[in-house]
C-alpha cells in the first residue's frame, strides 16, 4: 500500500494524467477489435517506435550519453526469436530477449560508459557493424546458410504483445521519475562531476541504465521478427533502426515523456506518407528534419508546445499563478 | 617471402589511404570537436567529380585534386560557418555539442548521399587507371596502388609541414591542444575552426581522388569510408593527427594480413582491436 | 503538472485523430477475405487491374529495379494499356493496368508492411514480387496469408523450396545454383578444365552457388584449389591477396559467385594483374551490357574488346529463338536499341536501359505468364490463377514454359553460361543451346 502511495500522484492534475493514460491503454487495448486489419499492423509499428524512442530518451535524453545501439538490441531481440519461436511462444521469446538484451547492454555499459560520450557513440555505432558481420561470419561458417525464416504470428496477437510492452514500459518510466535511481540519472545528466560528488555511483547508474533502455527494444524486436518472417543479419541489423529513435526523440523533445512519444507518432505518420510518391526525397526531408530538430528545437516539439502555451497563459492569466511559472521551469 | 613481401607492400599501400582518410576526420575532431559522420560522403563525391573529369574531359585524375580539393574546402568551411557555429552557439556544455553534433553530421549524410544517388544513381562506378602490373622481387603488384600510396604518402608529409611551419597550421595546433588558451593569445577560434572543417574537407577530397583510381566506389559507399576511418581515429587518438597516420599503417597491414587469411572477417577483427583499445588504453596510441 | 496534463492532452488526441485518420470507413466488406480469393461477385463498375508491388527504389539495392526487373514492367504496362488492356471474362470487357508501387528504401521490414498495405487496405488484384531473395522470403509467406499468387523476379534460391512447401502460392521464375552448376560441369568436361578457383560472397547467392559448385565438381572431379568468402562492403578488401592467390594455384577456372559490386572491382583488379584464366566466369552481373564500360571506362580499350571471352551466368540472345529475338525487338523498340553502358553516361534518360542477357527474358515471362493465365481462366481470382500456373503450359518469350514444383522447369531456360565475344553474349552451353563455341583458354586482356 505504502509503495502505491509512493508511486501514484498526487496531486488532482496528476490523477488526471493518470486517468488520462488508462483510457488511452484502454483504448489502444480494443483497439483491434474495431479497427481495419492493416490499420493494427500499422498502430504496432507506431507503437514499436514509440517504444524504441522512449527507451533511447529513457539512457541518452537524461545522460547526454547518445547511444546509436538500438538496432544491434532490436537485431538480438529478432534473432532471439528466430531461433527460439519454433520451440516457445512468442510473450517467453520476448522475456529471453529482453533478458539477453539487459546482459549484453550491461556488458558493453561496463566497457565503455567510463569512458567520455563520444567514445561511446562511436562504439555503440560500431556495435551493430560488428554484430551484423560476426553473426553472418557465424551463420554462413558454422549453418552454411545466411537467413532464417522466423515462424509467422497472428499480426493481432503481435499488437498485444507489443501493446503490454509499451504499457509495462510506460509505468516503468513513471515510477522510475520518481525513484532515486531516476534523480541519480538526472543529476548525471547535468553535471557528471557533481553527480559523482555527491555520491552518485556514476559508472554503476548508467550502466544500469543502458542495460534497462536495451530490454524493451529487444522484446520488441523479438516481436517484429514474427512479423517479417525472414530474416538475416543484414535485415536484423539495420542502421537505420539506430537513426529511427533518435531522431523521433530529439524531434519530439527528451525533456518529457510525451516528447518522444509525439515525435515517434508524428515521424511514423510522415513516413507512411512520404514513401509514396516521394521516395525519392524521403531520406533528404529525413537528414533535414534532424538538423533542424538540434539546431533550432533544442528542446523538442515538446518544448515549442510547451513554451507557446506559457506564453498564451501568462497573456491570459497576468502574474495570477507566480508560483507555477517557477514550477514549469524545474520540470 | 613473396607472401610477406605481397603483404607488406598491399598493406602500405592501404595503409597510406587509410591514413589519408582518417586524416581530415581527426582535423575536424581535434580542433572543432565535431565528429563528421559525412565525411566518407564528402570522399564520394570527391570521387565522383574525378570521375566526371576523367570520363567527360579525358583529364588525368590527379589534376581532379584541385577542383574537388577547393569545391569541399568550400563546402566544409560553409558547414561550419551555418550549421555547426549555430550548434556549438546553443550548446550548454562542451559534451553536448559532440553529441549534438554527430546528429547534425548525419542529418549531413543522409542529405548528401541521397542527393548523391539522385544525381548518379547507385551502381558501382569507377574507370580504369595504370591498369598494368609491376613486378617487385618476384611479387606482381598494381601500377596504380602503387602510384595511390607514393601520392598518399606525399600529401600526408605537406600536411604535416603545413601544421608545423605556417601561421595557420601552428593557430590550428595551438587551438586543438587549449582553445581557450589559444583565444587568448589572438587565434580567432570560430574562424580556425571554420578552415579546419574546410582542411577536412579537402583531406577527403584528396582521399576522393586516389581511391576512384585504385578502387570502384558508388553513391553508397560512403558510410563505409566513414567506419574505417573513425576506427582509424580511435585507435591513434582522437583528434591527434600523427595518431591517425601511425594508426591508419597499422591497421592496413594487419588488414591485409587478416585479409590473406580471411577477406570476410576483417572488419570483425578491426572492431576487435577496438574493444581492446577501449578496455586497455582509451585515450588511442598516440592520444593525449 | 499542468505542463505534463497538456502534452498528454496533446498526445491523446494526436493518437485519437491519428487513428480516426486512419480507420476511415471502408466501402469493403471487412469479412470478407482480402485479395483475390474474394467470393463475392465481380464488381461490374470495374476500371482497371490494380498491379501493387513493392520495389526498392532507393537505398542500395534500387540498381535492381533500375535495371533488372524494374524496366519490364513499365514496358508491359504501357504495352498492355496501349492495346486497351487484358480481357478479364468475369467483368466481359478489357481492363487497362495500373500499376501501384511503394519504395521499401531496400529495407526488409519496410517491404513486409508495404505488402501488407497492398494486400489488406489497397486489396490490389496481382503482386508483383519484391528485389532480393531475402525479400523473397519474407514476402512469400505475405502472399500466401492473404492469398495472392506471387511470382519471383530477382533472386532465386535452394534454400527457397523450404519455402514453396509452406508457399504453394509462390512460383520461383529465374534460374539458380541448381539450373546453372550442373551446365557449368559439363562445359569444364568438354573443355578439360580440372582445377578451379572459387570466389564466393558472404550471402545466400554466394554461399549456395559455391555449395552447389563443391559438390558437383567433386562428382566431375573437377579440384577446387580454394574457395574464398568475401564479405559484402569490400572497402577493406584487398583483391590484389585474392588475384594473386588465384594465379599462384594454377587453377584453369576462375570463378566469382559475385555481385557487381564486387564482381566489376575483382575484374579490374584481374585486369590491372594482368591474370588470365583458362575461363573467367564473372557470375552475377556479367550478364549485364554496362559491365563492358565499367570495365573499359578511361582505359582507352573499347568496351568489347575489354570483356573479350569474359563468361557469366546467363544467358539468352536474339539466336536463342524466335521468340527471343520479338523480345530483343520489342525490347529494342520500347528503350532505344543502344545498349551503351549506363555507367558512362550518368545523365542518360530513364528510357534508356541496358540488357540484361540473364535475368531480362525470365523476369518477361512473369507478365505473359500472368496474363495468359487470366486470359485462359478469364478471372482476377487468385487461387484460380495459382492453378492454372502451376498445372499448365504457357507460350512465352521462353518459348514452352512451365512449373515444376512451383520452380520453371530448367529445361525452359535459353542456357545457363554465356561468354563475350565480338560484344555479343553468346551461349556457350554444351548441347543445342549453344549459340556459338566457346574460346577457351580466354585470350589475354585487351590493351589499349
Amino acid at each position: 500500500m505504502a509503495f502505491i502511495k509512493r508511486v501514484l500522484p498526487g496531486t488532482a492534475r496528476g490523477r488526471l494524467h493518470l486517468g488520462a493514460l488508462i483510457c488511452v491503454a484502454a483504448f489502444l487495448a480494443v483497439f483491434p477489435g474495431v479497427s481495419r486489419p492493416y490499420t493494427t499492423i500499422f498502430t504496432a509499428s507506431i507503437l514499436m517506435y514509440i517504444i524504441l524512442s522512449l527507451s533511447w530518451t529513457f539512457f541518452s535524453g537524461k545522460t547526454g550519453y547518445i547511444s546509436l545501439a538500438t538496432a544491434a538490441f532490436y537485431g538480438i531481440g529478432m534473432y532471439i526469436e528466430a531461433i527460439l519461436g519454433r520451440y516457445i511462444p512468442l510473450p517467453a521469446a520476448m522475456l529471453v530477449a529482453a533478458a539477453a538484451g539487459f546482459l549484453i547492454a550491461a556488458g558493453i555499459g561496463a566497457i565503455t560508459l567510463r569512458l567520455r560520450g563520444v567514445y561511446f557513440t562511436i562504439f555503440t555505432f560500431g556495435l551493430v557493424l560488428l554484430l551484423q558481420n560476426l553473426v553472418l561470419w557465424i551463420e554462413i561458417r558454422f549453418f552454411h546458410t545466411k537467413g532464417r525464416i522466423v515462424t509467422s504470428g497472428d499480426f493481432t496477437f503481435v499488437y498485444y504483445c507489443i501493446l503490454a510492452v509499451f504499457v509495462i514500459l510506460l509505468i516503468a518510466a513513471v515510477i522510475m521519475r520518481r525513484s532515486r535511481f531516476g534523480l541519480a540519472l538526472e543529476c548525471i545528466g547535468q553535471n557528471e562531476d557533481s553527480a559523482a560528488h555527491i555520491g552518485v555511483d556514476t559508472t554503476r547508474t548508467k550502466i544500469l541504465a543502458f542495460a534497462v533502455s536495451a530490454a524493451p527494444v529487444s522484446a520488441v524486436g523479438a516481436a517484429m521478427a514474427t512479423r517479417v518472417g525472414y530474416i538475416d543479419p543484414n535485415i536484423a541489423f539495420n542502421l537505420l533502426m539506430s537513426f529511427m529513435p533518435v531522431l523521433m526523440a530529439i524531434f519530439g523533445g527528451t525533456h518529457s515523456l510525451y516528447g518522444p512519444v509525439f515525435g515517434a507518432l508524428v515521424l511514423t505518420l510522415l513516413e507512411e506518407k512520404l514513401i509514396r510518391g516521394y521516395q525519392e526525397y524521403y531520406m533528404i526531408i529525413f537528414g533535414a528534419v534532424m538538423i533542424i530538430a538540434v539546431s533550432f528545437m533544442p528542446k523538442g516539439a515538446a518544448g515549442i508546445a510547451e513554451s507557446v502555451f506559457l506564453k498564451l497563459r501568462r497573456r491570459l492569466r497576468p502574474r495570477s499563478h507566480p508560483r507555477n511559472d517557477g514550477g514549469a521551469r524545474d520540470e | 617471402m613473396t607472401m610477406v613481401l605481397t603483404i607488406l607492400i598491399n598493406g602500405l599501400v592501404f595503409g597510406s589511404v587509410y591514413a589519408l582518410l582518417s586524416m581530415g576526420l581527426s582535423t575536424q575532431y581535434g580542433v572543432a570537436r565535431i565528429l563528421n559522420i559525412a565525411h566518407g560522403e564528402f570522399i564520394v563525391l570527391a570521387s565522383f567529380i574525378t570521375w566526371e573529369l576523367v570520363t567527360d574531359l579525358g583529364v588525368h585524375p590527379l589534376t581532379a585534386i584541385a577542383a574537388a580539393g577547393a569545391i569541399l574546402f568550400v563546402i566544409g568551411f560553409a558547414l561550419h560557418r551555418t550549421l555547426f557555429k549555430r550548434v556549438r552557439d546553443i550548446s550548454p556544455n562542451a559534451a553536448a555539442f559532440e553529441g549534438d553534433a554527430i546528429l547534425v553530421a548525419f542529418g549531413v549524410y543522409f542529405i548528401l548521399q541521397n542527393l548523391m544517388r539522385i544525381k548518379w544513381g547507385s551502381q558501382t562506378t569507377g574507370y580504369s587507371f595504370m591498369a598494368y602490373p609491376v613486378s617487385i622481387g618476384g611479387a606482381q603488384f598494381q601500377a596504380r596502388s602503387l602510384f595511390v600510396f607514393a601520392f598518399a604518402a606525399v600529401i600526408c608529409v605537406l600536411y604535416n609541414l603545413f601544421l608545423s611551419h605556417t601561421r595557420t597550421g601552428k593557430s590550428i595546433r595551438a587551438a586543438a591542444q587549449d582553445p581557450v588558451a589559444a583565444r587568448m593569445l589572438g587565434v580567432k577560434i570560430n574562424r580556425v575552426m571554420a578552415i579546419c572543417f574546410g582542411i577536412g574537407g579537402f583531406l577527403a577530397a584528396c582521399a576522393g581522388v586516389l581511391i576512384s583510381m585504385n578502387q570502384t566506389f558508388s553513391s553508397v559507399t560512403g558510410l563505409n569510408y566513414t567506419v574505417i576511418a573513425v576506427i582509424v581515429v580511435v585507435l591513434g587518438g582522437l583528434g591527434s593527427i600523427r595518431g591517425s597516420i601511425l594508426s591508419g599503417f597499422i591497421l592496413g597491414i594487419v588488414g591485409t594480413a587478416v585479409n590473406s587469411y580471411d577477406p570476410s572477417i576483417m572488419l570483425v577483427v578491426f572492431y576487435l582491436i577496438i574493444l581492446v583499445l577501449l578496455i586497455v588504453r582509451p585515450k588511442g596510441l598516440l592520444g593525449r | 503538472m499542468l505542463k505534463r496534463t497538456l502534452s498528454l492532452v496533446l498526445a491523446a488526441l494526436f493518437i485519437a485523430a491519428a487513428l480516426a485518420g486512419c480507420n476511415k470507413p471502408s466501402s469493403n466488406d471487412p469479412n470478407s477475405t482480402p485479395g483475390g480469393t474474394d467470393a463475392t461477385p465481380p464488381d461490374p463498375g470495374k476500371q482497371s487491374i490494380v498491379i501493387g508491388g513493392v520495389r526498392s527504389q532507393s537505398g542500395p539495392l534500387a540498381i535492381f529495379d533500375q535495371t533488372a526487373f524494374g524496366p519490364l514492367y513499365r514496358m508491359w504496362a504501357d504495352e498492355v494499356n496501349a492495346d486497351g488492356g487484358i480481357y478479364v471474362e468475369e467483368y466481359g470487357k478489357k481492363l487497362p493496368v495500373e500499376l501501384k508501387i511503394y519504395d521499401d528504401k531496400s529495407d526488409v521490414q519496410t517491404m513486409t508492411q508495404l505488402y501488407e498495405q497492398l494486400c489488406l487496405e489497397e486489396q490490389v488484384d496481382i503482386l508483383l514480387p519484391p528485389v532480393s531473395t531475402a525479400a523473397l522470403f519474407a514476402a512469400a509467406p505475405i502472399a500466401q496469408k492473404y492469398g495472392y499468387l506471387l511470382l519471383s523476379a530477382e533472386g532465386g534460391a535452394t534454400s527457397l523450396k523450404e519455402q514453396i512447401e509452406v508457399c504453394p502460392n509462390f512460383f520461383s521464375v529465374l534460374s539458380f545454383s541448381d539450373t546453372q552448376v550442373p551446365d557449368l560441369v559439363t562445359l569444364c568436361e568438354e573443355q578439360g578444365i580440372t582445377s578451379a578457383y572459387i570466389v564466393y560472397i558472404e550471402d545466400l547467392h554466394g554461399t549456395e552457388y559455391f555449395t552447389a559448385t563443391e559438390n558437383a565438381f567433386a562428382a566431375a572431379g573437377i579440384e577446387i584449389k580454394a574457395g574464398k568468402p568475401i564479405p559484402l562492403d569490400t572497402t577493406t578488401t584487398d583483391f590484389n591477396a585474392i588475384i594473386n592467390d588465384a594465379r599462384a594455384s594454377g587453377a584453369q577456372l576462375f570463378a566469382t559467385y559475385v555481385y557487381p559490386d564486387q564482381a566489376i572491382p575483382l575484374a579490374a583488379t584481374a585486369i590491372a594483374l594482368e591474370y588470365n584464366p583458362d575461363i573467367y566466369l564473372m557470375g552475377s552481373g556479367g550478364s549485364f551490357d554496362f559491365i563492358k564500360g565499367a570495365l573499359a571506362g578511361g582505359s582507352g580499350v573499347s568496351p568489347d574488346d575489354m570483356v573479350e571471352g569474359m563468361m557469366a551466368w546467363g544467358a539468352w540472345n536474339g539466336r536463342s529463338a524466335p521468340e527471343a529475338q520479338a523480345f530483343l525487338d520489342k525490347f529494342d523498340a520500347y528503350f532505344g536499341p543502344d545498349g551503351q553502358n549506363i555507367l558512362n553516361n550518368p545523365d542518360a534518360g530513364d528510357k534508356e536501359v541496358y540488357h540484361d542477357w540473364w535475368g531480362h527474358i525470365c523476369y518477361q515471362t512473369v507478365f505473359e505468364i500472368i496474363q495468359e493465365a487470366i486470359e485462359k481462366t478469364g478471372t482476377l481470382d487468385n487461387q484460380k490463377l495459382v492453378d492454372y500456373i502451376a498445372n499448365n503450359h504457357f507460350q512465352t518469350s521462353l518459348g514452352d514454359t512451365w512449373f515444376e514444383n512451383n520452380m520453371l522447369a530448367a529445361e525452359c531456360y535459353y542456357g545457363s553460361v554465356g561468354q563475350w565475344q565480338n560484344g555479343e553474349f553468346e551461349v556457350v552451353d554444351v548441347g543445342s543451346r549453344r549459340t556459338a563455341d566457346p574460346i577457351v583458354p580466354k585470350p589475354a586482356w585487351a590493351k589499349p
